[in-house]
Order: C-alpha cells, then sequence, then structure tokens
C-alpha cells in the first residue's frame, strides 16, 4: 500500500477540438491539504471532474487505495469515499437542509421515509462539525456559506476519505472563512484527504500542505508549501513573474462627474450619500450583504429607488432600467458573470457588442462589428480560437476580458465594476487592473467594488466602507490601512 | 419587476376577463331566447343538450332543437370539445341540476354506457351519433334519434355504380379522401361506400393509400395535390367523406387547371357551399343528413320521453318496433333536387 | 477535421439530411417527386404553415413558445371571409350584405387584428411573466372560441382580390410561395440583420444578462409576439385565400404545433437563443417532404405521422447532444 490515497497518473482529458489536459499527475496524501493552483483554464476543474467521473479521462491511471478505478459516475467516487464541493451549489432550494442532506439516500421506515430518523441524523452530524445549522429550515433560505458547510457535512456524512473543494471561499465572509478553516483542521485531523482550489495566495499559505501547479493543461510541479512563496507561485503559474499586481498610477483627479445623496432602495440600502471624480478609482469595501452591489443596482436601474437622488453633471439622473442608464453613460460590469454577464451561447462578437448595438444602424454592419471585437480582443489580450467562438467556451477570466470590452465600447463616462476579478487566475487579473488604470487616466470615473482587501486598497484612490446598507466611512488613500477599512466594514466607525 | 408595468399588465388582464364574460353573457341570452320566452313559467322542463364539438353541423342540429323546442321547455346546450370525459362532468352536472331529460351527441359512441349511468335515471336521448352497443337502448327511457351512418356511404357508392354502369365501365380506380382517422363516423362513411360500390359489381383498386383529410377543406388540398401535382389525373372518381373536404378536392384541382367536372367527386352533408358546387357541376352529389330533423326529433322524442309518449309522437319520421330508434333519412342531392334543399 | 469544418457540418448537416431524403423519395416514386410540378405543389402546401413557422421560431428563440397561430389564422380567416365574401348573407355576424370589402383594406385590418393580439399577449408574457406556453395556451381557447362565435358555418365564395394572395399565379409561380419566400427574406433580415433580432437572441439566451447590457427585455418579447401573430395572421389570409372559404372550426387546427416541429428540427434551441434561419427552413422542407412524398408513395396517414414524429424526436435529440457536449 502506498502513502497516496489518491494517484492520478499521466491523465488525458480531450474534448471536441481541445485537448484540456495534456498528461498530467496528482498524488493525495491522507490527512493533508493538497491545494491546486493555476490561471483559470490551467485544467485544475477538470482533473478534478475526471477523478470523481463527471468526465471520465480520456487516458490515464487512477488509483484510489492501491486500486486502479474507472468512474462512470458520482455515484461510484462517493461509495470509494470521494466528494467534491462544487464552484456552483445546486440545492434544492424549495425542501429543507435535511432533506438536501440525505437526498437519493433518505433513511426509509418500509417504503416511506424516516424523517424523524432523518432530523435526529442531520443534528447530530451538525453537532459534530460545530455548526449551528438547523436542519429543518428551508435551504433557499441559508447563505451561500452555509449551503457550503451543508455540503461539506454531506461529504463527512459519507464517510469520505478524500473531500475536493473547488473555490470554496470565493462567496464567504472572513468569518466565515475562519470557520471553513477550522473544519478542515477536523477533517485532517480525521485523515482525510482535501484537495483545494483557490486562487486567494493568503489563504493557500495558511492551509495547504502540498501545492501543485498546472498551466494551460499541463503539470509544472508539486511542492511542500514551505518551500513556496507568492512569488515563486505566481511565476510557476503563469511562466513569467508579474511585476504589477496593483498597477495604480496617480492620474489627475478631476471634477465631480456624480454625486449620490441619501439614496435608499428597501432594506439593502440606508441612506448612501457619496460623490465621485473624473479620473478617479472610487473602491467600496464592505462585508457580503453590506448593500455595496444593491447600491449600485440601483443607481444603474435594476432595482427600484426608494429615496434619494443621483445627480451626475449637475444634472438628476432617475435611471429606471439599465438601458437608461447606459444611455447616461454609465456602464456595469456585473457581479454575477453567469447569472447577468454573459449570454453563453451567443458568440464573443454578439457578446462585445450587445450593450451598444445601436452604433451599428440597419441592416447591422457586420464588418464594424467584426473589427471592434477584434480591437477589444487584441486590446485585452484575450485569449479564443476566433470571434465566433460561443463565450460559454471560454475560461472565466476570459468571459471576463470580454465583458470589460463590453462596456468599454458603450463608451461610459462612469464605470462600475463590481467583484471584477472573482475567481479569475492572475495574469487576466492583473490585466483587468491595467485597463482600470488606464481608464482612469483617460479621465474616466471608475467604481470599484471588491471584497479582496489588497485589490480595493492596491486600486482605490478612495475607499468607501459600507456595513448592513449604510456607509460607515469614507477613507482616502493616504490613510489607508487594513486595520481601519476592516474595522468600518464591520460596523465599527 | 417594475410595479407600473405590472398594473398595466393587471389592467390588460381584467380588461379581458371583462370581455370574455361579456361575450358569454351574450351567447347566453341568444340561446334562451331562441329556447322561447316562455321557457321561464313554472311547469317548465329543464333540459340539456350536450354537443360533441360546435362545428357547421351540428351548430344546425342544435339550431334545430332549439327552433323546435316546444313552449315551456327550457333548453340549455353545451359543448363538450370532442372531449368524452368533459362529456360525463356535462351530464353529471345536468342530473345534479335535476333536468327532466339529457340530449346526448356522443363524442365517442362506445362511451354510450358509461354516459348513460352517468345521467341516472333521468331519459336520455342520443342523437345523431348511434352508440355502439345498442343494447343500452330501451324503450320509454333511452333512445336515439339521427341517421343511419351506414347509408350515408351507400348513397355515393350506388351513385357512382349507376354512373359507371352508364358509361359501361367496370374497372375502376378511386381516390378516398377520409375524416379524422379512428372516427365512428370516417369508418362506417368509407367502408359503406366500398361496400356499395363492391355490390354493384365494379371491380375497384384504391389510388394510393387512403387520405386523412381530417374534415377539413386546407388540409384536403393539403393531402389530395401531390396526387394530381404530374397535371394529369390517373383516376376515375374521389369520394369524400364530406362535402368540405370535396370541395378542397375542387379547389386543388381548379388550382392545378384540371376540371373537376370530368371526373365524379362525391361528397356528403350538403353543404351550402356544397349545394352551390352541384349547381356549377363541380360536385357530383353529395348525401343529406338532415341536421334541422335531426335536432326537431331529438327534441321532440325528450319530451315524449318525460311525457311517456310514442316516440315518434309530433314528428314526421318513423320509429322502429321497439320504440328505440327514431330514424331521421340521409337523402341523396343530385343536380335534379339539389334546388330542394336551398331552404332547409 | 479542423473547428471550422465542424461547425459547419453541425450547422448545415440538416441540409444534407433533406437531400439524402429527396434523392430516397425521389427513387421510390420512380422520379415523379423530383418533377418540378410535384416541387410546386411541394412548396404551396407548405408555405403557411412554414410562414408560422418563421413566426413561432421568434418565441422559441426567445425561450418562449407561441400555441396561438393556428387558432388565430382561423379567427382572421373568419373574419377576412366575413367582409370579402360575395354572398349576401352567410352565418357570420359580421354581415356585408354580397359588397365585398376592398381586399386590400380587409387584408390591412386582418394583419393589423393579428399584431394587436400578439401585443396584447405579449405584454402579458412580458409584464407578468408568466409562461409563455400557458399565456399563449389561453390565447388558443379564446381565438378558437371567438371565430366560433363570429361564424357558425364556413363562410366561402370570398372575392378574387381577397384571394389574390393565396390563389394567384405569378407566371408559373403560385403567389402563395411568393409570399413565403418573402417572408424568409424578412424573417432572415429581422433577425440577423436588426438590433431587435440581436435583443431577441440575447434575451433568449440570458435575459437578465441582456437587461443589464441595455436591452429592453420587455419591449423586445412583446415584438417577439407581434411578429408570430402577424405570420399567424398572414397565414390565416393565406388560408381563406387558399380555400377560397374559412372554416371557424377546423381551420388551422393542430398548424402551431406543425410550425413549432419545423422550428424545432430545423435547429431552434427550446432552451433559447439558438436559431438559424436556414435550419428553418431545412425543418420546413423536410416535413414538407415527409407529407408529400408519402402521399405520393401511398403511405397511410397515420404512417406517416410516426415517421413525423420520429424526425422530430431524433433531430431533438441530435441537438441536445451537440449543445451539452460543448459545455
Amino acid at each position: 500500500m502506498s502513502e497516496y490515497v489518491v494517484e492520478m497518473i499521466d491523465i488525458v482529458k480531450e474534448f471536441p477540438g481541445v485537448r484540456a489536459l495534456k498528461g498530467v499527475q496528482l498524488k493525495l496524501r491522507p490527512g493533508k491539504v493538497h491545494t491546486l493552483m493555476g490561471e483559470n483554464g490551467a485544467g485544475k476543474s477538470t482533473l478534478m471532474k475526471c477523478l470523481i467521473g463527471i468526465q471520465p479521462a480520456t487516458s490515464g491511471k487512477i488509483i484510489v487505495n492501491g486500486r486502479e478505478v474507472h468512474y462512470k459516475n458520482v455515484i461510484e467516487a462517493m461509495a470509494d469515499g470521494i466528494s467534491m464541493i462544487h464552484q456552483e451549489l445546486s440545492p434544492v432550494s424549495e425542501r429543507s437542509v435535511a432533506e438536501n442532506l440525505w437526498l437519493g439516500r433518505e433513511p426509509k421506515k418500509g417504503f416511506l421515509v424516516d424523517h424523524k430518523k432523518m432530523y435526529a441524523d442531520s443534528e447530530e452530524l451538525f453537532k459534530k462539525l460545530n455548526l449551528n445549522l438547523d436542519p429543518r429550515e428551508k435551504m433557499g433560505n441559508l447563505t451561500v456559506a452555509q449551503m457550503q458547510m451543508v455540503e461539506i457535512a454531506k461529504a463527512v456524512s459519507y464517510d469520505s476519505k478524500v473531500v475536493i473543494m473547488d473555490e470554496p471561499t470565493s462567496s464567504l465572509t472572513e468569518g466565515e472563512v475562519e470557520h471553513l478553516f477550522k473544519i478542515i483542521a477536523d477533517l485532517k485531523a480525521k485523515n482525510v484527504a482535501i484537495v483545494y482550489i483557490s486562487h486567494k495566495m493568503e489563504e493557500i499559505f495558511q492551509i495547504s500542505d502540498d501545492i501543485t501547479v498546472f498551466r494551460d493543461g499541463e503539470y509544472v510541479g508539486t511542492d511542500l508549501a514551505e518551500n513556496l512563496n507568492t512569488d515563486k507561485l505566481i511565476q510557476m503559474m503563469v511562466g513569467r513573474s508579474v511585476d504589477a499586481m496593483f498597477p495604480k498610477v496617480d492620474c489627475p483627479i478631476g471634477d465631480v462627474i456624480m454625486k449620490v445623496d441619501g439614496l435608499c432602495s428597501g432594506r439593502q440600502v440606508k441612506n448612501v450619500s457619496f460623490e465621485l471624480r473624473r479620473g478617479e478609482i472610487l473602491g467600496f469595501a464592505g462585508l457580503v450583504g453590506a448593500g455595496r452591489t444593491e447600491t449600485f443596482e440601483t443607481i444603474f436601474g435594476m432595482r427600484p429607488k426608494t429615496g434619494g437622488h443621483v445627480y451626475k453633471d449637475g444634472q438628476e439622473l432617475s435611471c429606471k432600467s439599465p438601458e437608461d442608464a447606459i444611455k447616461n453613460k454609465i456602464g456595469m460590469l456585473t457581479e454575477d458573470r453567469r447569472g447577468n454577464g454573459i449570454i453563453g451561447l451567443l458568440s464573443i462578437r454578439d457578446n462585445t457588442c450587445i450593450a451598444a448595438l445601436k452604433d451599428y444602424g440597419f441592416p447591422l454592419n457586420h464588418k464594424k462589428m467584426e473589427e471592434d471585437t477584434k480591437f477589444y480582443i487584441d486590446m485585452m489580450r484575450t485569449k479564443t480560437p476566433t470571434t465566433g467562438t460561443p463565450i460559454k467556451n471560454l475560461s472565466g477570466g476570459n468571459q471576463q476580458k470580454v465583458l470589460v470590452g463590453r462596456w468599454l465600447k458603450t463608451n461610459p463616462d462612469i464605470l462600475i465594476v463590481d467583484e471584477p476579478t472573482r475567481g479569475i487566475d492572475v495574469g487576466a487579473k492583473s490585466e483587468i487592473h491595467a485597463i482600470l488604470t488606464k481608464l482612469a487616466g483617460e479621465g474616466k470615473a471608475i467604481v470599484m467594488i471588491s471584497s479582496e482587501l489588497p485589490e480595493v486598497m492596491g486600486m482605490s484612490d478612495r475607499i468607501v466602507c459600507m456595513y448592513e446598507g449604510e456607509v460607515t466611512g469614507i477613507v482616502d488613500r493616504a490613510d489607508f490601512s487594513s486595520e481601519k477599512i476592516m474595522a468600518l466594514a464591520h460596523g465599527e466607525k | 419587476m417594475k410595479k407600473r408595468n405590472r398594473l398595466a399588465a393587471l389592467a390588460i388582464a381584467a380588461a379581458m376577463t371583462a370581455t370574455m364574460f361579456a361575450g358569454c353573457g351574450s351567447s347566453d341570452s341568444a340561446s334562451s331566447s331562441a329556447s322561447g320566452d316562455t321557457a321561464s313559467s313554472g311547469d317548465g322542463y329543464d333540459i340539456t343538450f350536450i354537443l360533441s364539438l360546435r362545428d357547421e353541423f351540428l351548430s344546425a342540429l342544435e339550431a334545430g332543437a332549439q327552433d323546435n323546442a316546444p313552449d315551456g321547455v327550457n333548453l340549455t346546450t353545451q359543448d363538450a370539445q370532442n372531449d368524452a370525459a368533459k362529456q360525463q362532468q356535462m351530464i353529471e352536472s345536468a342530473r345534479n341540476a335535476e333536468n327532466d331529460a339529457i340530449i346526448i351527441n356522443l363524442v365517442d359512441p362506445a362511451s354510450a354506457e358509461s354516459m348513460l349511468e352517468s345521467a341516472g335515471d333521468i331519459p336520455v336521448v342520443f342523437v345523431n351519433r348511434y352508440p355502439t352497443d345498442d343494447s343500452v337502448l330501451e324503450a320509454g327511457k333511452c333512445v336515439y334519434v339521427g341517421s343511419d351512418e351506414l347509408t350515408s356511404g351507400k348513397f355515393q357508392g350506388e351513385f357512382l355504380v349507376d354512373y359507371f354502369n352508364e358509361k359501361g365501365q367496370t374497372d375502376i380506380t378511386y381516390v378516398m379522401i377520409q375524416g379524422t382517422l379512428g372516427q365512428t363516423s370516417t369508418t362506417n362513411r368509407t367502408a359503406s361506400a366500398v361496400k356499395a360500390l363492391e355490390d354493384g359489381g365494379l371491380n375497384i383498386t384504391l389510388k394510393g393509400a387512403e387520405l386523412a383529410g381530417e374534415y377539413d377543406r386546407a388540409t384536403a388540398i393539403e393531402v389530395f395535390s401531390p396526387l394530381i401535382s404530374t397535371g394529369e389525373i390517373d383516376f376515375d372518381c374521389v369520394i369524400s367523406n364530406n362535402d368540405a373536404m370535396a370541395l378542397g378536392v375542387i379547389e386543388a384541382m381548379e388550382q392545378k387547371g384540371l376540371n373537376p367536372a370530368d371526373i365524379p367527386i362525391v361528397g356528403i352533408d350538403a353543404t351550402a357551399d356544397g349545394r352551390q358546387a352541384i349547381k356549377d357541376g363541380k360536385l357530383a352529389m353529395s348525401v343529406f343528413q338532415d341536421p334541422n330533423g335531426q335536432g326537431k326529433g331529438a327534441i321532440l322524442a325528450a319530451v315524449n320521453l318525460i311525457e311517456g309518449n310514442a316516440l315518434a309522437d309530433g314528428t314526421d319520421y318513423e320509429a322502429n318496433e321497439d320504440e328505440t330508434v327514431l330514424w331521421v333519412p340521409f337523402e341523396p342531392v343530385t343536380p335534379d333536387n339539389v334546388a330542394d334543399y336551398d331552404n332547409r | 477535421m479542423n473547428a471550422k469544418q465542424k461547425q459547419f457540418i453541425s450547422q448545415n448537416g440538416i441540409w444534407g439530411v433533406l437531400i439524402v431524403l429527396v434523392i430516397l423519395v425521389t427513387i421510390l416514386t420512380g422520379g415523379k417527386f423530383i418533377k418540378p410540378a410535384n416541387i410546386e405543389t411541394l412548396f404551396t402546401n407548405e408555405s403557411i404553415k412554414g410562414i408560422m413557422a418563421f413566426g413561432v421560431m421568434m418565441a422559441i428563440l426567445s425561450k418562449g413558445i407561441d400555441l396561438n397561430p393556428g387558432s388565430l389564422a382561423a379567427l382572421v380567416a373568419v373574419i377576412g371571409a366575413s367582409m370579402c365574401t360575395m354572398n349576401e348573407t352567410t352565418a357570420s355576424i359580421i354581415q356585408n350584405g354580397g359588397k365585398p370589402m376592398p381586399a386590400i383594406v380587409a387584408i390591412v385590418i386582418c394583419l393589423a387584428l393579428g399584431c394587436i393580439s400578439g401585443a396584447i399577449f405579449g405584454s402579458i408574457i412580458a409584464f407578468t411573466k408568466m409562461p409563455a406556453f400557458i399565456a399563449t395556451l389561453g390565447a388558443q381557447l379564446m381565438c378558437r372560441a371567438a371565430s366560433k362565435i363570429i361564424t357558425t358555418a364556413p363562410v366561402s365564395n370570398l372575392s378574387d382580390g381577397f384571394r389574390f394572395l393565396g390563389k394567384a399565379k405569378v407566371g408559373p409561380i403560385p403567389m402563395i410561395v411568393i409570399v413565403f419566400i418573402v417572408m424568409y427574406i424578412i424573417s432572415a433580415i429581422l433577425l440577423t440583420q436588426t438590433r431587435w433580432g440581436k435583443s431577441v437572441y440575447a434575451v433568449g439566451g440570458n435575459d437578465q444578462a441582456a437587461r443589464v447590457a441595455g436591452i429592453n427585455v420587455e419591449k423586445t418579447l412583446i415584438l417577439v409576439y407581434v411578429w408570430c401573430s402577424f405570420c399567424a395572421a398572414l397565414g390565416g389570409i393565406l388560408l381563406a385565400g387558399r380555400t377560397g372559404s374559412a372554416d371557424p372550426s377546423t381551420y388551422g387546427l393542430n398548424y402551431e404545433l406543425d410550425a413549432i416541429a419545423a422550428a424545432t428540427v430545423g435547429g431552434t434551441s427550446h432552451t433559447g437563443g439558438v436559431c438559424r434561419i436556414s435550419g428553418v427552413l431545412a425543418g420546413i422542407l423536410i416535413l414538407g417532404v415527409v407529407n408529400n412524398g408519402l402521399v405520393m408513395l401511398g403511405v397511410n396517414d397515420n404512417y406517416t405521422n410516426i415517421i413525423k414524429g420520429l424526425i422530430i424526436i431524433v433531430s431533438v435529440a441530435l441537438d441536445m447532444r451537440k449543445n451539452t457536449k460543448k459545455v
């Protein structure tokens, strides 16, 4: 018996026209956290899908507990104690937590589901994991973090020997992340091997034992976490060093372009006031649910305004829909890329031009559309086979670049970017930062909502902190400190 | 979602609902005035007439029943929209409303027995569609009023036999345009026409397959036109299960530049358009099924059942020996007698 | 084989299917099928449902559906026929005393009625977020009932003017086929050359994203159903014109299902956002070849329907496979 619980050797995965994995390897030690790193599209998630049988590998060998396996579906993998907690959770939101937990394997009494046992088992399980959750709560009422906890509990209930977590912290608050790490420590103590996929450097060095890096579907290397540091990792991932992560360049700040006065929207936005100037990058920091996104959805016409005023260039604005906002030269790169960003089946070209269709007249000037699309692809260094490729075939980072191009095409005075670099790779991240800086330099006003403190501090001229729908403070660049911003974001004025 | 938009939508929906109810209201008042203003008098009979589907023919039948309802009869008509289950519910509602009699135009002739069960003790008149199992008929309780479907096709067949005998032709190829496949009337009309041709001593061959024209003019054009797309007629006659489809055949031939008078085309129903086509010499003959007479027979039979009279009392028709069936005869309509049907 | 060739085949493979089918039927009918006269018949027969398919295609593309075309066509047909009959009296509640209205006026009224009906139901779908299936099912029932209220018996003996679009010929080509071709061209322009067309793709692909990108989703959807209903109304005019009559109970019955089938076979995805107009044309012709060819071969109608059902299921199954593979 080898020292590894899972060994994956020479794994190749081919999709029609694409070789997603070009013979990679991965070895997991029991009781250790093994982090997978790489730019988006490097093949991390694909490799995990090969392991648990969602997308069986084209060739290669997978050995679990010394036995070669070929899982054809998730159920077989689970039976061997391998579970995956996906990036996008898909719970049955109308049913209770316990019902989700035991879905498909409910305890039975004869033919009937034994509800009493089901709830009792759930409570016991939550106690074991130190989770404060009510199994009778409707799944849909849980926060994303709580749903993730349920998923982890599910993995534990299967008595898993390997738990795969695909970007588990991407939508968690700091406190929730702490809790997650405690649970991971518990699992380690129970000799469970954890595969951890993440882009967040701080986290990775906090919890990892082993780190494996992939690049463009190829295996770059595996090492103990203690032998690595951020610079080394980035170099391994991009094959070059990213010298300027946050290329903040001071540019002249102009007049006030937008003034928001006492803005309210239901219970999410309460009396928010701030000013935005030309050439400025205004950061918005806060916890998940602080009302940052909601504030700008209100300004952008995506949710009803219940009070207050918004002025642009001295004129009062009342955008009832994004259509109005775009007419007033405001653009908004939304947080939920899949939900309301990309139009998956449509081509890169259509996705680029869709917000500025009026520029192409009738009949639509397809040649100009093609030229504009190529222009933004070159400008953003977007990786795509053709302009006609459906956007869903691109990696997250490249999708985001297309969306940035879409907003640049509308030539906005004000560009709101909400979590612009969430879940995208380091290379794309720095490219997007460079573009934002360049836009500010051209005299545009940028609003940047980000939950990543280093990002928002690195990029912004000023930071507005919000807590529970209210502005708790506005900090100038000269006064930036993580402690101060975190305190404001936690409601301590 | 913007509140204003939702309000606008609600307003539209409300306006439409109101229009719908207004529509229902007006049609109700129309039917009650047709059944006579004395309907509301104290000793009136409540009778419900449930149609299988309110098409042209059954509308005429409905009108026949309404126009001939005796004073004091309150006649309500309902449309089961070709749904046997819906028909059964309507029968049950009529029973629960303590009607004095129910007239049923069966959606499915095989369902007669269960429909009768739903009617309970209330007298039932089946009209136009003969129950598959006629043992359910019982004098004084449950009777049939209508024509014998098997004779309609027979008239078509006999007409064609005479036509070809006169020409001295014995080997003929025919095109058959059927109604909706699987319906009893379709099967009976087709089978009886073919049988009459064979009984008349002709050697007959079907051209292609039997075409399903869904009793619809447009569908008949569609299924028939490929047979003449080469511009030549390689068959001797066209038999259609109704006039609408026969008219579709005529239309298709004219659009191809062919003369429909060159071969005999025969229909059933003798509708207004059908009779016009007979006068114009395009349709060779049709068979008149008397909807007005069937409607009249049905309502009078219902009253006779309620009052315990003989089945044929007050009608122009003959009942059979068992007093269970009132036959309203089919009549062949040809260029010679077509004018007689103009005001019937 | 490179990606471009693969894409070409997956997008145009349906034309290959059509060609194979045509060859097969031609051989089986001993060449009779391919004669120009029969091709004319085929196009004439499929024109009306084809035009409806161009409408339904847009609804499906927007992730909706329209179950109303057949009934709306019947309603428009009886209204148009009532206005343009040469009979002095008819069963209709609209009487013209034997003096047919000028055809052009009647046709404009009919098309306007269609558009108004589309605007009403489109608004309901767009503003209440009601599933299009439900809203158009309601519309179907109401339109069919309304046509039966308007007339109990077919209205016939229509003026030549009103019948022009459905019956006339330009040289050897039936007018109805010309209308079909014109509608194909208009559909293609709407779909690929207008902002609205692009918007429909976007709304069907992801309505939330479309809204954020500044598209007026409600307006786009209302226009989808206006277009759908315009096509259906035109279908109704052609139906009455072709047959010279309008029957409230049988006209257009189940036409919407044939139209949906043609759009679906043509590769329009019911999950929204995918549609190629040339594919839909091929879909219409495939079902047309089956209808026409099997009549020539003397195949019983029941078997024709089994074959049509199989074609629909197989084509959608292939389409689903194509679409899921890429994810």
